[in-house]
């Protein structure tokens, strides 16, 4: 990546995390060390439950973590902060406003108005989407893959530099999803973001990023952090080739057969 | 006209209940009055229709008396019932001190403490109306409360991202988001309010001016005027489906920018 810099961009440091503060109770997340340079891509596979989601919360900073730090640019996460936008697993659309309104509730929400150039970039982003005819569509009114579509767009509207995605395309179905995530690809390659993406499929994980970790169970640590060598741009034909079928079992080794690592 | 008017759906929503009512009327009017009934057992449709003629004038007086205490306790139930939920919302432990206390009054038959209500309350307009925002206040509460909870923690989450306050929350999120729940409660609670106007008037049984359609109904009795009560009941049961059509109007025009998956969450 071209802005790769010697300091990580994104630093975790011996993060772990437990749900009950008294000491000795178990750790959701333990161990955790992860550097994510500028504008990587980097996913997080593992088993449910195990702190997948407590990972991502910590570094969105709604969750700040019981044992070591996450710290953004050499700074230590210790709230929400402005430069992230976060992608949840089910598209959280506020019901009442259209989908242009929702795209720019982050801005209304924040200075109280937006521009028309804001408007200009809400629709451009659509565009890009492929929602330019959903824009005054109620949310209701979309499928499921399109309001999930939305909100990415949400997010990337404020132009964050970091993008959280936990599970962002799970509720979709197998074809939107591979579509989805294409779009998503292609959609990164034009506006850079650190990204952080949350998954349970190995091979969506092998498909979309640069470097995938991969957990253990609960407590969740890591097991491997797997450097996705595949030529970019990525799409369908990647799946072909025999380099994406060694990642991805090297990856379901881990998750299968959790002792043979 | 391209289809018969019988393959209409909307025509035959309307037509058919209609049918079903002229034919009963029919039916109604038929045997009493070859049986020879009585009027003062069983009066016929005509007969009660005559004697909402006849009687128009105190009928009506009685019906304003009616309505007036029934909006005054639904507005009441509405203002008290969100600051409620309002309050209950703010925190776990005063929701969990006072809903209890929701739910007794709730579950007390108002029957029961009508006779006290109207012992503590001088003016009857307001005793009766002490009595029907009882009954009226619980389906707002439980509504709105349920509403203001029923936050996606997602966007809850996004919300906090956002480093939003409390009241911003609550105002562009929890508010807005209870709305087909707290109209939900409305088309309850407006029912309720006439309920608890009349039934309360049945308990306190006071005459004179501001004797509502529930005193009309007792006195009629008393006289053996049976159309007369049949005319008030009419009346009653005309304000009830009137009010029901006014909340669901209202719900549709608030909810308009709502789809319709919004608008079925009603209990």
């Amino acid at each position: 990546m071209e802005h790769t810099s010697e300091r990580a961009f994104v630093r975790m440091s011996g993060v772990g995390h437990r749900y009950d503060p008294t000491p000795g109770s178990p750790m959701a997340v333990q161990n955790i060390d992860l550097d994510i340079n500028r504008h990587e891509f980097v996913a997080v596979v593992g088993p449910s439950g195990c702190g997948k989601s407590t990972l991502l919360r910590m570094v969105s900073g709604l969750l700040v973590p019981s044992e070591g730090t996450v710290s953004v640019f050499g700074k230590q996460v210790d709230g929400p902060r402005d430069d992230v936008g976060i992608v949840f697993q089910k598209p959280t659309l506020l019901p009442w406003l259209t989908v242009r309104k929702n795209v720019l509730f982050p801005l209304k929400h924040k200075f109280g108005r937006y521009s028309s150039q804001d408007e200009k970039r809400a629709n451009e982003l659509l565009a890009m989407a492929g929602l330019e005819a959903f824009a005054d569509k109620m949310p209701d009114e979309l499928s499921g893959g399109m309001q999930q579509r939305v909100g990415i767009v949400r997010a990337l509207l404020l132009n964050p530099d970091i993008l959280l995605m936990d599970e962002p395309f799970s509720a979709l179905d197998a074809m939107t999803r591979e579509q989805i995530g294409f779009d998503l690809l292609k959609i990164w390659d034009e506006n850079p973001k650190t990204v952080l993406f949350i998954t349970h499929s190995i091979s969506e994980a092998v498909l979309l990023a640069d470097r995938v970790l991969v957990m253990s169970k609960r407590p969740g640590s890591v097991l491997d952090l797997i450097e996705v060598d595949l030529p970019r741009p990525r799409s369908a034909d990647t799946i072909k080739q025999p380099r994406f079928s060694e990642l991805t079992d090297r990856i379901r080794k881990h998750i299968y057969e959790p002792d043979a690592h | 006209m391209s289809t018969p008017l019988i393959q209409n759906e909307n025509f035959v929503k309307v037509a058919a209940p209609l049918g079903v009512g002229i034919l009963f009327l029919l039916f109604w009017e038929i045997a009493v009055q070859a049986l020879e009934m009585p009027k003062y057992i069983l009066p016929g449709p005509i007969e009660i229709f005559k004697a909402l003629i006849d009687g128009w004038q105190p009928l009506l007086g009685a019906l304003y008396i009616t309505l007036k205490v029934t909006f005054l306790a639904f507005v009441i139930a509405v203002v008290l019932g969100v600051a409620a939920s309002l309050l209950f919302v703010q925190s776990k432990w005063i929701e969990m001190s006072l809903f209890p206390y929701a739910v007794l009054m709730q579950v007390t038959p108002v029957v029961a403490i009508a006779p006290l209500i109207i012992i503590w309350v001088d003016d009857t307009t307001w005793a009766l109306t002490v009595c029907a925002v009882i009954i009226a206040i619980f389906p707002i509460i439980s509504n709105t409360t349920l509403g203001l909870r029923s936050v996606d923690p997602n966007l809850l989450s996004m919300f906090r991202m956002y480093r939003t306050s409390r009241w911003q929350e609550l105002v562009r999120l929890r508010i807005p988001g209870a709305l087909p729940y707290f109209f939900g409660g409305l088309r309850i609670s407006s029912g309720l309010a006439l309920i608890g106007a009349v039934v309360a008037e049945f308990v306190a049984g006071t005459g004179g001016a501001k004797a509502g359609l529930a005193y009309m109904i007792l006195q009629s009795g008393y006289n053996l005027q049976i159309p007369r009560m049949f005319a008030a009941l009419l009346l009653i049961t005309l304000t009830g489906i009137a009010l029901f059509a006014l909340m669901v109007w209202l719900s549709n025009r608030a909810l308009q920018n709502w789809h319709e998956s919004a608008l079925e969450v009603e209990h």
